[in-house]
């Protein structure tokens, strides 16, 4: 039977695959760059790095707004690293392109960016606080808090958290064993899909032949 | 090697090179399961797998990476029947992986199962060769050539799309240089293997429908 022995050469296969897969697929990464970016002192930092966190030099990145408008272009340094300074307070898309096709996304939220921003025309994302008549939390308040002597003892703690940050975010792009194990699960069902439609096919062919 | 979801989709030529992308990758993937057996299904979706799993798995090399694709293996014993294998493999890369997308599947399958076809139209009478060292190097030159068209194609698609590549191109292009032989080393072991103890496996046909 060779369908048989295909069978029991595909199941060995799948073994070796896995084993392949099970070997290095920790390593694996979804895209082949990534780009992150937080707010510090008012301006937007990132970084592009490749798998395994790589930084890539001299990659382009746009800055757009959620209608597509050019915010801001930059060009990375040698570490991977760029600033923008935001000019709006609106989600800013940062598209990373290190040219042949690979290109990266990040969006840092417009509640991240300072309140004393314009609040991005006719989308103001989230009501504008600016001088609202709250009195603890006006941003000058907040400000001033961000510069009292309490900041100053949580001041790595900025630091620690934008690690965190980075480090989740290559996680979440991360591609996990079971991600490939599952997806040779899938080619498996389908190849189970054809022999059923081939086999209707071929049952069909030989019926006639039965009858006779 | 794959062009990623909305790069190329911001300009006209990009736009009409995704088009011919889809274009291509239709008619290959209906003459593959035209001429798709019931016998060969297994096959199909074991080289399917492989293309997936392998392709996964990134080769650090200096500061960019690497994977290795198996296109010239995939056309050694799937024929036609490359184009639906790859479009399987590299529609699930894009579910799971994020690696291209809807825009973008086209053209990454017809860049990846044209040279599977090219390879299978140029070596797979020549696999067949007496001897068994003939076998291996054809298979070696088999999937180098394979690996090194994937690359050109992937740069003609992005050069023809106005993308300015041309640095990075050369950096690409040598990567894949470096890691032709490995190809070629693998196809090889792997084709004289089979023509050992399966050799109707490399028996896929070329124009005769069944």
């Amino acid at each position: 039977m060779p369908a048989a022995r295909s069978i029991r050469n595909l199941l060995r296969l799948a073994a070796v695959a896995a084993g392949v897969g099970l070997f290095a697929g920790s390593g694996a990464q979804a895209h082949s760059i990534s780009v992150f970016a937080y707010v510090e002192d008012g301006a937007i930092h990132g970084e592009v790095f490749a798998r395994g966190g790589t930084p890539i030099a001299g990659a382009t990145i746009t800055a757009l707004d959620p209608d597509g408008a050019k915010l801001g272009e930059t060009t990375a340094d040698a570490e991977g690293r760029f600033t923008l300074t935001p000019t709006r307070r609106c989600p800013w898309r940062l598209v990373a392109d290190a040219g042949e096709g690979h290109r990266a996304e990040y969006t840092v939220p417009s509640d991240e960016l300072p309140a004393s921003l314009p609040g991005g025309g006719e989308q103001p994302p989230e009501p504008a606080v600016p001088e609202a008549p709250q009195p603890a939390a006006t941003p000058a308040a907040a400000d001033g808090a961000r510069k009292g002597p309490a900041f100053d003892a949580l001041g790595g703690l900025d630091k620690q958290v934008i690690g965190l940050r980075r480090d989740l975010e290559q996680l979440r792009q991360e591609l996990r064993f079971q991600d490939i194990v599952g997806g040779i699960g899938y080619i498996l069902g389908l190849m189970g899909v054809s022999f059923y439609f081939l086999g209707v096919r071929r049952r069909e062919r030989s019926l006639p032949k039965a009858d006779a | 090697m794959h062009i990623a979801e909305g790069a190329l989709s911001g300009s006209a030529a990009g736009v009409a090179v995704l088009g011919a992308g889809w274009a291509a990758t239709a008619l290959g993937t209906a003459i593959g399961l035209r001429r798709l057996d019931y016998e060969r299904v297994p096959q199909v979706a074991l080289l399917s797998s492989a293309f997936f799993a392998i392709s996964l798995i990134p080769i650090p090399l200096g500061v960019t990476s690497v994977h290795l694709v198996l296109c010239g293996l995939v056309g050694l014993v799937l024929g036609w029947a490359a184009f639906p294998a790859l479009l399987v493999a590299l529609f699930l890369q894009a579910l799971i992986a994020g690696a291209g997308g809807p825009t973008t599947l086209g053209l990454n399958t017809a860049v990846m199962a044209a040279p599977a076809i090219a390879v299978y139209a140029i070596f797979h009478r020549a696999v067949h060769a007496r001897s068994e060292t003939a076998t291996f190097l054809f298979a070696f030159a088999a999937g180098a050539l394979g690996v090194l068209l994937g690359a050109v194609l992937n740069a003609a698609a992005l050069a023809l799309s106005g993308k300015e590549f041309q640095v990075v191109a050369g950096a690409a292009l040598a990567a894949h240089l470096v890691i032709a032989p490995f190809e070629g080393l693998i196809t090889a072991v792997a084709v004289v293997f089979l023509r050992k103890v399966r050799p109707e496996l490399l028996d896929a046909p070329l124009l005769a429908t069944h």
